[in-house]
């Protein structure tokens, strides 16, 4: 059986370089990375919870406070505390999103939590355990973001064993659906 | 006059994604946080043409607030497109069921919003 914790991780990494491309900036996944994030200057962390039958978890997205000023949309003004943290909770919730709709074909429907944000001089998570715990590192165009994953699994937790298009995803992202 | 459309979403960033595209379109835009926003929104807005609206918002989320949209007589006709990161058949179904008039999956593209907002808009009125 495949590792369900690893096919997760490798969907998120995956989707955490599509979703930048989709907003035309660069994202290089840098590796696995040992925490905690270096705090240079203030960070912005976003935090979204997520479940399905059998299994639970939690998305953490962590940036230098200048890291998400560049990423905001010219659009949004000046990088007020509250803007900075809508979008990376934003992000967050995103990439979970990609997450879920490529789940759904395999039996598995994420529930996804809100997300919670703040704006921190430190950061220090408690430390998972190695099977259940992992941190991934991106270079973006003005620096670094930080993604810390945390998943348990029952061991009734399964994927279908086939791929079932019906329960899949209606449209990739980017699309649009006319009824 | 321009058509007036109600952006419903939890995240500023979106919203002012989709105000800038349907502000290029020559719309005008009313914002709105989440669901009860949104009926407040309304219920002071005569006239909408048009309801772009997020699925998972704080409070009131965009399928209940699409149902308690239109049980009021006044926005039967008044077309809604869901905008969203979901794409799970069964909440596109309730969409549908509650005629929502199509579904977005996030990040959007500003052409495709602008397009869909143009065909589908109702023709602006005279408050």
């Amino acid at each position: 059986m495949t590792n369900p914790f690893e096919e997760f991780e490798l969907v998120l990494v995956d989707s955490a370089q599509g979703m930048f491309a989709a907003y035309e900036k660069a994202c290089t996944h840098a590796g696995p990375w040992t925490p905690p994030p270096p705090a240079d200057e203030d960070l912005v962390v976003a935090a979204i919870g997520f479940a399905a039958e059998h299994t639970r978890g939690n998305l953490t997205l962590i940036s230098a406070r200048s890291v998400v000023k560049a990423l905001m949309p010219a659009e949004m003004g000046g990088p007020a505390d509250a803007a900075l943290c809508d979008v990376l909770g934003e992000f967050a919730n995103m990439l979970l999103g990609r997450l879920k709709n490529q789940l759904l074909p395999r039996g598995v429907a994420l529930m996804i939590g809100m997300p919670t944000m703040a704006i921190v001089k430190e950061i220090r998570l408690k430390p998972g355990e190695e099977s259940s715990s992992v941190w991934h590192r991106f270079v973006v165009d003005d620096g670094y973001f930080f993604m810390r994953f945390d998943a348990t699994f029952d061991e009734e937790f399964s994927f279908t064993e086939e791929m079932h298009a019906e329960h899949g995803p209606v449209g990739a992202e980017g699309e649009m659906v006319l009824f | 006059m321009n058509a007036k459309v109600l952006v419903v979403d939890d995240s500023l960033m979106v919203r002012q994604q989709v105000k800038k595209a349907l502000v290029a379109a020559n719309f005008d835009v009313i914002e709105a946080q989440d669901g009860m926003d949104a009926l407040e929104k309304s219920d002071k807005t005569p006239g909408l043409s048009l309801v772009i609206c997020d699925v998972n918002m704080p409070r009131m989320n965009g399928l209940d607030f699409l149902e308690a949209f239109r049980k009021d007589p006044r926005f039967k006709a008044v077309p809604v497109v869901m905008l969203t990161t979901e794409a799970q058949p069964e909440l596109v179904a309730r969409a549908k069921a509650l005629e929502a008039k199509g579904w977005i999956i996030k990040p959007f593209k500003p052409d495709l919003l602008m397009s869909a907002a143009k065909k589908l808009a109702l023709p602006p009125v005279a408050a």
